[in-house]
C-alpha cells in the first residue's frame, strides 16, 4: 500500500467516525476504528474524539472505557487526565479523582483546571468519609490547594471555600469567599457561606442581618435561612425573635423531617413526639415514606439519643439508613444478654442514649475489676486534663491557673497532659495555648488528633456509635488519647468534657476520674441540652473512683439535689486566685480611696442570666440617690448588648462605657472602685475573687455561690443583696454600705482570697483526690 | 342521651395514655359522647373517613405538631393548654405555648377555642398566650375514696396504703397502669413534686366528690374476653360465671373471643365478638395489638360494661391499652385466674394484678397441693386489686343433666358399657395409651367413645366410636366411666357431677396448670386413678383395673359436693363495683 492510499484510507476512517460521533453511535465508531486497524496507540486523536463526544452526548460509561483504552495503550495526556478525573469525580469516586489528578499534576498542580478538580475532589472525599461525624479537613492539605489560588468555577469556590472552613481556617476561607463573590456575583451560595462564616467567627448581628436578607430574597433558600436564624436568636438569647420564627416555620408547609428537627431545635421534644406518634399510629404514611425522607429522621433521631424511638419506628417499618439500622442491630435489644424491646411508643420513648446502655461496663461487657481497685497511690501519676476548649472565658481561665498550681505543687510536666476538642484559633479557641505551652504540658487537640489505627473495638464501637452526636465526636478521639496516654487520672472540666470524660474514662477503665462542674447544675440554668446527662451523672456519682468536684459549695449542694445524691457527694474545689497578679492595682485604689468621683464596674457577659439590664437601673438609682460622680463601666459582651445601649440611653446613662475584648486583669480593674454583679444564677463567681483580690469593694446579689466569695466582716465587708431585689431597693442598699466599705482598708479583702482561694488550698485537696486519699476514696 | 339524640363523635388528638383525656366521659356534657382517637387533624387522613363533630386537642405540643392541619380544619376545635412537667419544664412550656400564641395570632382560626385544666392554669395560660383561655368544665362527682395516692411522674411506680380487710397493705402500681376515670374512684390523687405543674392541675381536676349517687336499676353489663386457650376451661368457666351472675341478677354479656371453640357460645346463646390472634392472622404484632386496641375500645364505648372480665394468665396488653382509652376508664375490671399453676412458671404475668379490680381465683379441690406461683409468689405490683376465691366453677353443676336413658338415645348409643375417652385437644402423646385402652376394652367388652374437641382433629382409630359432647356433663348419666386428661373444667365436672370410674391421663405442659398434682391428689383422696407418665409399667394394669371397675359399676360416693354460690358471688361483685356505681347509677335504663 502506498503512502497516498494510507492517506486517502485514515482519511476515509477520520470521516467516518466524525459522521458515526454526529449520529451518536459511539460504539459504532469504536468497532469501526477497530476493524480499520486504527488502534489507541495509531490513532489516539480519533479514538478521544469518540470519547470527548460520547462525554458530551452524556455518554459517561462509554467515553470513560475508551480513556481507559487510550490509557492502557500509553497514550494518557493531560487532557485525558482531566476528563478522567472530572468523570470520577461526577461519579463520586474522589479517591479515583484524587490519584488520577496526583499522580498526573502532582499534589499541588499550577495547571489551573488541575487544582479546581483536585479542590473538589478533596472536598467530596471528606463529605463521603463524613459518616455522621463532624466533617474535618487537615489544614496542610485545604492550605495546600487554597494558597494564592484564585476561584475557577464556582464549583471550584465552594469546595476551596469548604476545604478551608472545615480545616479551621476561617479567615482565609472568607477571602477566598470574598473573591468568589466578586467573580460569580449572582450565587447565592457565596452568600450562604458568608453568612455561615460570620456564624463562626461569633459576628452573630452579620451572619443575622445576610440570612434575613436570603430569607426575604430566595425561595429556595428561605427555609434553610429561617433554621439558620432561630439558631442564631437562641444563641443570642433573643427568644421572642427565635419564637416568632418558629411560629412562622410551625405554620409553613414544612416536611415532617424538617419538622422534627426543628421540634429537636426549640428543645421541645414533647413536639417532637407528638409528630412520631402519629407517625407510628399511621402505617400509610410509614409504607408511602421516601426512603430519603426515613433516613433523614433516623439520622435526627440517632443525633438526639432518641434509640428507643427509632428501635419502634423499625418495628413499623419506617425506611431507615444503613449506618442507623447498624447502630441499632449492634445494641443487641431483645438478645439474651440486650436490653429488653419496647412494646408501645411511650415505652420506645422512654429509652434513650446513653440512659439504656448504663452502667457502661455492663453493656460493653468490660471484665470486673478486682476488690480493691484503684488502691490509694503515694503520687498521681499521670493526669490527663480534658476541656473542651482554651476559648478566653472564666473556666478556661481557672483550667489554666490549676494546671499552673498543679506543676507548682510538684507535678512534672511530662505527666500533665491537657486535651480540649477544639482548637481552632480563628474561631478564639485557642487564646490560653501559649500561657500552657509556656509552662512546658503538652496540649493535645482532639479534633485533630492523628490516630494510627483509627478502628475501635467492637464492643466499644458498639456504645460510641449509639451516642449523641456531641458525645459521639467528642468520645472516641479522646479514648484514643487514653489508650496512648495511659493516664491514672482523667480529669474532665465543665460538664460537656466531664461526660465525655466519664464515658471514655469507664471505658478505658482509668484508674480515677475527676469531674469538676464549674457552675450551677444544669436544671436551675435551663440548659436543656446538658439536662440530658442527668442519667449518666448519676451512674459516674455511683463509682467508687469518680470523684465530682465543684466550684462553690453552693454549686455543690445543687449538683447533689439535680442528681438525687446524698449531701457532701460533691467536692468543692474552689476557683484559684493568684495574690502577685493583683497585687499591682492596690496602691493605685488606695490612692483613689478619696477620690469624690468613682468608677462602678461590671465584669460580665451581656446575657439574661447575668441581668445586665437590672444592673443599668441599679447604677442609674445609685446616682438618682446619691450625689456620687459615677463613671459605669461594663467589661463583657454578649448577646444583649444592643438592648443593654439601648436601656442606658433610656436611663440617661449616656456615659455607659462598654469594652469587649479584654481579659487581662489589671486593665479591667486598674481604674475601678467598686464591683457590682447582679446576676440571677452564678457559680463562683471569678470577678468576685479577683475585685476582692484587687481590694476592691463588691457587691452581689446572693445566688449560687457568691455568698461563700465574698468576705463580709468588718467595714471592708462587701455588700450580699438579695437574689430577686429591685434596682431601686439595690441602689438604696448599696449607698447605705458604700462610704464605709470604701473608706476600709483592703487587707481583709485582700487576705481572704489568698486564705480560701490560693493555690495550695485548692491544690491540696485535689491531689489527694487524685491519690485515692480523698473522700472519694 | 335523650331519645332521637345524636351521638357526638368527638377525635382526640394526643396521646392515648393522656389522664385529662381518661376523664373526658366525667364531663357531664359528654357523658355519651364516642371518642376517637384521631392521628391527624387533616380532613384527607385515613381515620378520618368518619366525620367529627369536634377535635379534642390534648396539650399545646400536639397543637403545634399538627398546627396548619389544625388552623385548616372545618370541624370545631378545642385544645387544651396544659402548665410544665417534669419532662417539659416551665421554660419549655411558656415558649411553646408563645409560639402557638404567635402562630394563632397571625392565622386567626374562629372554630378553636383555647381551654385549661383548672381556673388557676387557665389565668396563667392567658398571661403568657394573651389569648383568652377558658376552664375545662368540672367533672361529675365521684365518691371520695378512703385510699390516697400520691403520684411522682419522675418515679415509674406509686407506692400507697391500702386498707383492706382491717389490714393496712403497702401497695404498689405503675403510675401509667390505671386509667384516670378508674383512679379517681379509687383513690385521692396528689402530686407529690410541686415541679410538676401539670400533674398538680390534674390532680385538682379530678378530685370533684359528691356524695354517692343511687344506682338506677338497670341490667348489669359484662364483656368477658375470652383467649384462645389450650382446652375449653377457659369458656365454660366464663360461661359458668356469667350464669351465676345472671342467675341472681339481669346481667348482659357479651364475649370477644379468640377461642377456637367460640362455637360453644354462640350455641348457648351470648352475643359473640369473634377475633383472631395475631398468630392466627400472621400479623405483625404491634400492628395487630394495635388494631385489636382501637376495637375492643370501640365496644367498650358503645356497650359500656361494668364490668370487663378476662380468664386466664397471660392477658394480652391490649386489653389494658383499650381501658385506657378515652371513654373506655370507668369499668372494673375482674381476673378469672386459677391456680395450681405449674411450679416453674414464671410468676412475671402476676404483675398484672394492678391493672384488676379483683382477682377471682376458682377454688381447686386439689388446692392443698397448689405449689404454682398464685400460691407462693405475690405480685410486686398489686395495686387496688384485692383477691375472692370462690368455690371451684364448673358450668356442670348449674346445668341439669339427661337422663341416662336420654343421654344414650342423644348420643345414638345402644345397651352395652360404655366408657368414655377424653384425653384433651392440644398436647400430649396418646399412642401408647390409646392402643392400651383399646386392647383393654376390646378384652373387657366394653365400648370405647372418643371425645371430639373441638380444639383437636378426631382420634386416629379406625372405626372408632366418636361423638361431640358439650357441655359434657349432660351426657355423663349415660357413660360408665371416663378415662380423661385433668384440666380444670374436666376434672372439676367429673368430681363434682359424676359417681361412676374416672381414670385421669394429666398432661403436663409449661403452659398449662400441674395436672399431675391435681390428679394425684384425687386418687390419694380415693375419687379416681392415675396415669402417671414416669411409671409406664403401671399404665396397663390400671387401665385393666378401671376397665373391671367400668365392668362392675363400681360408685364413688366419697367425690365431694360443693358449687359456686352464686349470692356470694354476685354480691363481691357489687363489692367491686361500689365505686363504679356512679358510672352506672346516670346511665339511662335500657
Amino acid at each position: 500500500m502506498d503512502d497516498g492510499n494510507l492517506l486517502e484510507d485514515v482519511a476515509q476512517v477520520r470521516r467516518q467516525v466524525i459522521a458515526l460521533c454526529s449520529k451518536k453511535r459511539f460504539s459504532a465508531a469504536q468497532m469501526f476504528l477497530v476493524g480499520s486497524g486504527q488502534l489507541p496507540d495509531l490513532a489516539p486523536g480519533l479514538w478521544e474524539h469518540i470519547a470527548r463526544s460520547a462525554a458530551q452526548a452524556g455518554h459517561d460509561p462509554i467515553a470513560q472505557a475508551i480513556r481507559a483504552e487510550i490509557w492502557a495503550a500509553g497514550g494518557s495526556h493531560e487532557g485525558l487526565t482531566l476528563d478522567e478525573a472530572a468523570y470520577a469525580l461526577k461519579n463520586n469516586q474522589a479517591q479515583a479523582a484524587i490519584f488520577t489528578l496526583e499522580s498526573a499534576f502532582g499534589l499541588c498542580p499550577t495547571r489551573p483546571d488541575a487544582l479546581a478538580l483536585l479542590t473538589q475532589a478533596y472536598m467530596q472525599q471528606a463529605r463521603q468519609q463524613q459518616k455522621g461525624s463532624r466533617l474535618r479537613i487537615d489544614p496542610e492539605i485545604a492550605q495546600r490547594l487554597t494558597k494564592g489560588g484564585v476561584p475557577q468555577t464556582p464549583q471550584h469556590a465552594m469546595a476551596a471555600i469548604d476545604l478551608l472552613r472545615y480545616a479551621g481556617e476561617i479567615d482565609q476561607a472568607r477571602a477566598f469567599n470574598a473573591a468568589a463573590t466578586i467573580a460569580f456575583p449572582d450565587d447565592l451560595r457565596f452568600v450562604i457561606r458568608r453568612a455561615r462564616m460570620a456564624e463562626q467567627k461569633g459576628q452573630f448581628e452579620s451572619a443575622i442581618t445576610i440570612w434575613q436578607q436570603i430569607a426575604k430574597g430566595s425561595t429556595r433558600y428561605q427555609r434553610d435561612a429561617q433554621f439558620h436564624l432561630l439558631s442564631l436568636y437562641q444563641r443570642l438569647e433573643r427568644f421572642e425573635d427565635a419564637e416568632q420564627i418558629t411560629a412562622a416555620l410551625l405554620l409553613s408547609d414544612l416536611p415532617l423531617e424538617d419538622r422534627i428537627q426543628l421540634a429537636l431545635k426549640i428543645g421541645q421534644r414533647a413536639v417532637m413526639l407528638a409528630l412520631l406518634r402519629a407517625l407510628s399510629a399511621s402505617p400509610p404514611q410509614i409504607q408511602n415514606m421516601r426512603h430519603q425522607q426515613g433516613c433523614a429522621i433516623g439520622e435526627a433521631l440517632l443525633d438526639h439519643g432518641e434509640i428507643g424511638l427509632l428501635l419502634w419506628l423499625r418495628r413499623r417499618r419506617m425506611p431507615l439508613g444503613d449506618g442507623v439500622k447498624q447502630v441499632l442491630d449492634a445494641c443487641a435489644f431483645s438478645t439474651l444478654d440486650g436490653p429488653e424491646m419496647p412494646e408501645d411508643f411511650d415505652s420506645a420513648s422512654q429509652i434513650r442514649s446513653p440512659d439504656f446502655m448504663l452502667p457502661l461496663e455492663c453493656f460493653a461487657g468490660l471484665p470486673a475489676t478486682p476488690p480493691g481497685w484503684p488502691g490509694r497511690r503515694t503520687a498521681p501519676g499521670r493526669v490527663l486534663l480534658v476541656n473542651a476548649s482554651l476559648k478566653a472565658g472564666g473556666a478556661e481561665r481557672q483550667f489554666v491557673a490549676l494546671i499552673k498550681a498543679l506543676l507548682q505543687a510538684g507535678l512534672a510536666p511530662q505527666d500533665l497532659h491537657v486535651a480540649v476538642f477544639s482548637l481552632e484559633k480563628d474561631r478564639g479557641r485557642a487564646a490560653f495555648l501559649s500561657d500552657l505551652a509556656a509552662l512546658g504540658v503538652e496540649v493535645h487537640s482532639l479534633e485533630a488528633l492523628q490516630v494510627e489505627n483509627p478502628t475501635l473495638p467492637a464492643a466499644v464501637a458498639r456504645i460510641i456509635n449509639a451516642l449523641p452526636f456531641d458525645l459521639r465526636q467528642d468520645v472516641p478521639s479522646l479514648w484514643h488519647l487514653i489508650q496512648r496516654l495511659s493516664p491514672q487520672i482523667l480529669h474532665g472540666w465543665q460538664d460537656r468534657a466531664s461526660a465525655a470524660c466519664g464515658l471514655a474514662g469507664v471505658l478505658c477503665n482509668v484508674e480515677r476520674l475527676v469531674l469538676s462542674m464549674r457552675n450551677m447544675a444544669p436544671n436551675s440554668r435551663y440548659d436543656h441540652k446538658l439536662s440530658i446527662l442527668k442519667p449518666l451523672f448519676l451512674s459516674l456519682a455511683t463509682r467508687s473512683n469518680v470523684t465530682f468536684t465543684a466550684n462553690a459549695e453552693a454549686a455543690a449542694r445543687d449538683y447533689e439535689t439535680w442528681l438525687s445524691l446524698p449531701k457532701g457527694h460533691v467536692h468543692p474545689l474552689r476557683n484559684i486566685i493568684e495574690p502577685a497578679t493583683f497585687a499591682p492595682l492596690h496602691r493605685p485604689y488606695i490612692v483613689r480611696q478619696t477620690n469624690p468621683d468613682m468608677t462602678l464596674g461590671g465584669v460580665f457577659r451581656l446575657a439574661l442570666n447575668k441581668r445586665p439590664l437590672l444592673w443599668l437601673q441599679t447604677v442609674a438609682a445609685l446616682r438618682h440617690q446619691t450625689d456620687l460622680s459615677l463613671r459605669p463601666v461594663i467589661f463583657g459582651t454578649g448577646p444583649l448588648l444592643d438592648p443593654v445601649l439601648a436601656e442606658a440611653r433610656r436611663l440617661g446613662l449616656e456615659d455607659l462605657t462598654v469594652i469587649q475584648d479584654v481579659t487581662d486583669p489589671g486593665q479591667i480593674y486598674r481604674d475601678m472602685d467598686l464591683l457590682l454583679l447582679m446576676s440571677r444564677v452564678e457559680g463562683l463567681p471569678n470577678v468576685l475573687l479577683e475585685a476582692q483580690a484587687a481590694g476592691l469593694p463588691v457587691a452581689a446579689c446572693d445566688v449560687g455561690g457568691v455568698r461563700e466569695a465574698l468576705q463580709r466582716r468588718g467595714a471592708a465587708g462587701a455588700l450580699l443583696l438579695p437574689a430577686d431585689i429591685i434596682a431601686d431597693k439595690a441602689a438604696t442598699e448599696i449607698a447605705h454600705w458604700l462610704p464605709r466599705a470604701r473608706a476600709a482598708k483592703i487587707d481583709p479583702r485582700v487576705g481572704f482570697i489568698r486564705k480560701n482561694f490560693s493555690q495550695t488550698a485548692v491544690t491540696d485537696p485535689l491531689i489527694q483526690i487524685y491519690c485515692g486519699q480523698g473522700a472519694a476514696s | 342521651m335523650m331519645p332521637g339524640e345524636a351521638q357526638r363523635r368527638v377525635g382526640v388528638l394526643g396521646p392515648a395514655c393522656d389522664p385529662f383525656g381518661q376523664v373526658l366521659e366525667d364531663q357531664p356534657a359528654r357523658a355519651h359522647d364516642l371518642f376517637l382517637p384521631l392521628i391527624s387533624p387533616s380532613p384527607d387522613a385515613a381515620e378520618r373517613s368518619i366525620p367529627l363533630d369536634e377535635i379534642l386537642v390534648l396539650s399545646q405540643n400536639e397543637a403545634l405538631a399538627h398546627l396548619p392541619a389544625l388552623l385548616q380544619s372545618a370541624t370545631p376545635v378545642t385544645l387544651i393548654l396544659r402548665r410544665n412537667t417534669l419532662q417539659q419544664d416551665h421554660t419549655q412550656t411558656e415558649a411553646a405555648l408563645r409560639m402557638l400564641a404567635t402562630a394563632l395570632k397571625a392565622s386567626p382560626a374562629d372554630h378553636i377555642q383555647l381551654c385549661a385544666l383548672t381556673p388557676e392554669a387557665a389565668q396563667y395560660c392567658e398571661t403568657v398566650t394573651g389569648l383568652p383561655v377558658s376552664a375545662a368544665p368540672a367533672l361529675r362527682p365521684v365518691q371520695r375514696p378512703e385510699t390516697s395516692l400520691p403520684l411522682d411522674r419522675g418515679q415509674p411506680q406509686a407506692t400507697f396504703f391500702l386498707d383492706t380487710h382491717q389490714i393496712r397493705d403497702v401497695r404498689r402500681i405503675k403510675i401509667d397502669a390505671l386509667s384516670w376515670g378508674r383512679l379517681r374512684r379509687l383513690a385521692r390523687l396528689h402530686a407529690t413534686d410541686p415541679n410538676d405543674q401539670d400533674l398538680v392541675d390534674l390532680c385538682a381536676y379530678v378530685s370533684t366528690y359528691g356524695p354517692a349517687v343511687p344506682a338506677l336499676p338497670r341490667a348489669r353489663r359484662m364483656l368477658a374476653v375470652v383467649p384462645n386457650g389450650v382446652g375449653l376451661g377457659h369458656i365454660t368457666r366464663m360461661m359458668a360465671l356469667a350464669r351465676a351472675l345472671q342467675s341472681e341478677r339481669e346481667t348482659e354479656v357479651v364475649f370477644w373471643c379468640f377461642s377456637r371453640a367460640a362455637e360453644i357460645l354462640q350455641a348457648a346463646g351470648y352475643p359473640i365478638v369473634l377475633r383472631q390472634t395475631a398468630a392466627h392472622l400472621r400479623a405483625h404484632p404491634p400492628d395487630w395489638r394495635d388494631f385489636e386496641t382501637q376495637e375492643f375500645a370501640l365496644l367498650l364505648q358503645t356497650f359500656k360494661p361494668d364490668i370487663v372480665a378476662y380468664d386466664g394468665a397471660m392477658i394480652d396488653p391490649f386489653v389494658f391499652a383499650a381501658l385506657r382509652m378515652p371513654g373506655c376508664g370507668t369499668c372494673a375490671f375482674l381476673w378469672v385466674r386459677r391456680g395450681m399453676l405449674s411450679p416453674d412458671a414464671d410468676p412475671l404475668f402476676m404483675e398484672n394484678e394492678q391493672f384488676c379490680d379483683l382477682i377471682l381465683e376458682p377454688g381447686d379441690l386439689a388446692v392443698a397441693v397448689d405449689q404454682g406461683p398464685t400460691r407462693l409468689h405475690q405480685a410486686h405490683t398489686r395495686g387496688f386489686c384485692q383477691t375472692y376465691e370462690t368455690q371451684p366453677v364448673s358450668l356442670a353443676v348449674t346445668l341439669p343433666a339427661y337422663s341416662p336413658r336420654e343421654a344414650r338415645k342423644r348420643m345414638g348409643l345402644r345397651r352395652g358399657i360404655y366408657c368414655l375417652i377424653s384425653l384433651g385437644g392440644a398436647f400430649g402423646d396418646w399412642d401408647a395409651l390409646e392402643t392400651a385402652l383399646v386392647a383393654e376394652a376390646k378384652r373387657q367388652k366394653i365400648t370405647l367413645i372418643w371425645a371430639q374437641s373441638p380444639l383437636a382433629p378426631p382420634p386416629r382409630s379406625q372405626n372408632a366410636l366418636i361423638r361431640r359432647l358439650f357441655p359434657l356433663s349432660r351426657y355423663l348419666p349415660g357413660i360408665d366411666g371416663v378415662v380423661t386428661a385433668a384440666g380444670y373444667n374436666s376434672f372439676h365436672e367429673l368430681m363434682l357431677t359424676y359417681d361412676k370410674p374416672v381414670l385421669f391421663a394429666p398432661t403436663n405442659h409449661i403452659r398449662m396448670d400441674d395436672q399431675v398434682a391435681r390428679a394425684s391428689f384425687a386418687a390419694t383422696q380415693n375419687w379416681a386413678d392415675v396415669l402417671q407418665a414416669d411409671t409406664p409399667e403401671d399404665i396397663t394394669p390400671k387401665i385393666r383395673a378401671f376397665m373391671q371397675a367400668v365392668k362392675s359399676g363400681t360408685r364413688f360416693p366419697q367425690r365431694p359436693k360443693q358449687a359456686l354460690e352464686a349470692a356470694a358471688l354476685n354480691k363481691r361483685i357489687d363489692q367491686m363495683l361500689q365505686p363504679y356505681m356512679g358510672h352506672a347509677s346516670q346511665e339511662p335504663e335500657t
